[in-house]
């Protein structure tokens, strides 16, 4: 009877060195992985998220969105721009976003070094499509600029003769005219991805006349070539709190919905994606022109003016990327939705106040201690147990159990996803049944016996035999 | 030690029949996407940017952009190019103007007709995969003259653009009963006569591709055009092919681009990042040069991968009589030892001597070699034994 309690506590014992020694290789994870030669194992589980599985290859039998229009801005310049939101703006519709940035002035300003050219007498050129900039509106330091002369190699003072204004304001009258408006910001700079350093904003000519949002995506490493997969609904800048893009047009839509989106606190959330290009009414960048007479649909719809491809059907790199609804949902495959699509799913989200809830936010130790240390727990005591009782099966076994715990990991990650909109998030329980075998069998047959080995040596005890389960 | 036993033919002959099993997996449409991504990787891209990746071009490949350009801006192109002293050895037109959908087409047609340094692309369209041949072909026109060289531009053959890297090329394909020559291959033959013939005495049926990266001379049509231009096309291969790029941060269009192993991430979601026309700028000079990949034939990888998980099943064996107690360590390091070795050799002899062997049977038999170890010798010899005494002998062993 002592005997038997003497070697439960000795295998409860050797259980928890090995889950001891299995969360202890978790906890150093990103260590082991800045080996260059490992370098292949994380990259290729990185890019694994399993519940990319439940959205791969969209909802081919959800219906078509025919609250949000998304329009191709294509390579329009801004003057183009402005006309394609007049002809919008003239539908009535609830509110019009721009996902395109518009941080610089495009005015052209041209240099003379005559010194004849005061500044106060500055030439200002008028001619077709071209507007004066009153003289108080030129900054300073654009007067005059002092650049080497390549041939003489002294310096030379440019003085302003002319200011070409030929694109901006036709886009701020667009804007001025458009009641709800809303412009894209970039955040800058940031360490912990929820305060940054400062926010690019549009020219502040365009700024009186609209709303922004910022329009950063969440990817996993900050490329534009990873997976966009969660949304930031507000982030802090300067002090400031801002909103995301999305969420500033919900508020003009449904504020309620979006004060409720924002009151969830959540710094990330995991975008619910329905719908890609196919599933939202588009129009071309030319077909506001050609249709501008019969766009009667466009009243009281969201629109979102975005880069769809130069044109719709040509599918290019550019604000293109990866999302959970790629058909292939591992391994090498081309970028999925445009930027301007991904804001329309979650504006269509927020707007549904369909959610999906995630462990991410959960505390790593009720992650990695609690949940995968019970499970190494458990893997620990029914290897012994099949060890001491079974010895005999105990390869195909432990190959087995390691096998149908993933099998069911990702059968429960995937419909857990699925059906009740919960994203679970365990990566180091994926390593943790890996492992399990592995350690186990290590323990037990080498790294024990070893030291019990040496320690009787020590003791002077005599060695026995094999032994390498005790 | 004993380097002939029973076991050990058992166990490597378990390893290779789990290993024969396993691609039935790939059915499963969950293990699909895995299965592609195992079946496109290959170790060497993992070094390839840094060792492999040269990036060096070509001086006698000069690419011209075709992008936006009709069939008459095509036709005038050539004229300025062939006129004077300063013409190239050979233009290859990757851009198909098919003459039968564009009337300027019929026009560039007449006019090629005049010049004899021009070799044309041909698409091969409609693949079958079970007879691995193409049903039709894209090109300008089925009633070119002989004396215009034409070839094939297809660069992945039965493989999907869009998960696949370009590695490997067919320098020649069998079509309807002919064996064509690819795009590369006849402006080749057109160049350097000694670098073809070097090309067709190797009489492989897939050339892997020694690349060179992307740093060929760009032309666009407006500088060539223009009387300023001062380049000199003496002796060069000029490339015209659809090659649009404005800037590193502007749109490529992805039906253009492929994915190549200088791709700045060897595995996983990337852009693709090579126009063909680049890819066929890097074959082409690969053959100029004779700087081809000594191609080892898959026979030798898997029977590399036998001695491997032969001598692994005799080295654990020796382990466990010896003293068992080191077994479960000593096979982990023999496992990393192993894996390193090959890792380092596979990238020794392909960038070092440009030799490539497909390590990924040996990778996959050697982390079998351990659980079949010892899932023979712990579990399935005990077990079978059991049972022959059982049933047989009516005793115990």
């Amino acid at each position: 009877m002592k005997r038997s309690i003497a070697q439960k506590l000795a295998n409860f014992r050797d259980n928890l060195i090995c889950t001891g020694i299995i969360l202890f290789i978790l906890s150093q994870l990103s260590i082991i992985f800045s080996i260059d030669f490992l370098d292949v194992v994380q990259n290729t589980v990185e890019d694994f998220y399993i519940t990319d599985y439940a959205s791969s290859g969209g909802f081919p039998d959800i219906e078509k969105d025919t609250n949000i229009v998304l329009v191709n801005i294509g390579r329009l310049n801004r003057k183009e721009i402005a006309e394609q939101i007049m002809i919008i703006n003239s539908y009535k519709p609830k509110v019009i976003g721009i996902d395109a940035t518009f941080f610089k002035p495009k005015i052209h300003y041209e240099y003379s070094n005559d010194i004849e050219t005061a500044p106060a007498e500055i030439a200002q050129v008028t001619g077709e499509d071209v507007t004066v900039i009153p003289s108080s509106a030129i900054p300073q330091d654009m007067i005059f600029k002092i650049d080497e002369n390549p041939d003489t190699r002294l310096l030379d003072t440019f003085y302003l003769t002319a200011v070409y204004d030929t694109l901006d304001f036709y886009l701020e009258y667009a804007f001025l005219k458009t009641e709800n408006m809303i412009l894209v910001n970039k955040l800058e700079n940031t360490e912990d991805k929820l305060n940054f350093d400062r926010v690019s904003k549009p020219i502040p000519r365009f700024l009186k006349h609209v709303k922004t949002g910022f329009a950063n995506m969440i990817t996993d490493d900050e490329q534009d070539y990873r997976t966009v997969r969660y949304y930031a609904p507000y982030r802090i800048a300067g002090g400031d709190t801002i909103n995301s893009f999305a969420v500033e047009i919900t508020k003009i839509v449904a504020p309620d919905k979006a004060k409720r989106f924002l009151e969830r606190n959540n710094h990330k959330e995991v975008i619910r994606y329905r719908r890609n290009i196919d599933k939202y009414i588009t129009l071309d960048y030319d077909e506001v022109f050609s249709k501008a007479d019969s766009l009667g649909f466009l009243k009281d719809k969201i629109v979102i003016i975005c880069f769809l491809g130069s044109k719709i059907n040509t599918v290019v790199t550019e604000d293109n990327f990866f999302t959970p609804m790629n058909k292939s949902y591992y391994g090498r495959c081309y970028p999925d939705m445009y930027g301007g699509v991904i804001h329309a799913n979650v504006v269509n989200m927020i707007l549904d106040e369909e959610f999906i809830e995630s462990m991410d936010s959960w505390p790593e130790w009720v992650k990695i201690f609690l949940i995968t240390g019970s499970l190494v727990f458990f893997n620990m005591l029914l290897l012994n147990f099949i060890r001491i009782k079974h010895d005999n099966w105990y390869e195909p076994l432990s190959v087995s159990i390691t096998f149908t715990e993933l099998f069911l990991m990702f059968f429960i990650i995937i419909n857990v996803y699925k059906y009740f909109f919960f994203e679970i998030k365990l990566v180091a329980l994926f390593y943790a049944i890996i492992l399990s075998g592995t350690i186990f069998e290590t323990y037990h047959g080498s790294v024990k016996p070893i030291v019990v080995y040496y320690f009787n040596k020590i003791l002077g005890k005599k060695n026995v035999p094999g032994g390498e389960i005790s | 030690m004993k380097i002939f036993r029973l076991d050990h033919i058992i166990n490597t002959v378990l390893v290779f029949s789990v290993m024969l099993v396993f691609p039935l997996l790939s059915g499963i449409e969950f293990f699909e996407p895995i299965f592609v991504h195992l079946k496109n990787f290959e170790l060497s891209d993992i070094n390839y940017k840094e060792i492999g990746g040269k990036d060096i071009g070509d001086a006698k490949i000069i690419l011209v952009k075709s992008n936006k350009l009709d069939a008459m801006k095509i036709d005038s192109l050539l004229l300025k190019l062939n006129s004077g002293d300063n013409m190239p050895k050979v233009i290859g037109i990757e851009t198909i103007y098919p003459v039968d959908s564009d009337s300027n087409a019929t026009l560039l047609f007449n006019s090629l007709k005049g010049y004899n340094n021009i070799v044309l692309a041909d698409s091969l369209d409609k693949y079958d995969s079970e007879s691995g041949n193409f049903e039709s072909k894209v090109s300008f026109d089925n009633n070119l003259p002989a004396v215009i060289p034409r070839g094939y531009k297809n660069l992945l053959i039965g493989l999907d653009k869009e998960h696949f890297t370009v590695r490997d090329y067919y320098p020649s394909y069998k079509y309807k009963g002919k064996t064509i020559a690819s795009f590369s291959t006849q402006i080749i033959k057109k160049y350097d006569v000694n670098a073809y013939n070097a090309l067709i005495t190797r009489d492989n049926e897939i050339e892997t591709i020694n690349y060179k990266g992307g740093s060929f001379s760009e032309l666009d049509y407006e500088t060539i055009m223009g009387d300023a231009h001062s380049v000199d096309f003496k002796d060069k291969i000029v490339l015209i092919g659809n090659y649009d790029q404005e800037n590193e941060f502007t749109a490529c269009v992805l039906s253009d681009l492929y994915f190549t192993p200088m791709n700045d991430r060897y595995s996983g979601k990337a852009f693709p990042d090579m126009y063909g026309v680049e890819i066929q700028a890097n074959i082409i000079s690969m053959a100029l040069d004779k700087e081809y990949y000594t191609l080892v034939p898959k026979v030798f990888n898997y029977l590399l991968a036998v001695f491997f998980v032969y001598m692994n099943m005799v080295v654990f064996t020796y382990i466990t009589v010896k003293n068992k107690k080191l077994y479960e360590l000593l096979n982990l390091l023999i496992f990393v030892v192993e894996s390193l070795g090959i890792f380092y050799f596979s990238g020794l002899l392909y960038f070092g001597y440009r030799v490539e062997i497909d390590f990924t049977p040996v990778i996959f038999a050697i982390i079998l070699s351990i659980f079949a170890f010892e899932g023979y010798n712990e579990s399935l010899k005990p077990l079978a034994i059991n049972f022959y005494y059982k049933f047989f002998k009516r005793g115990s062993p």
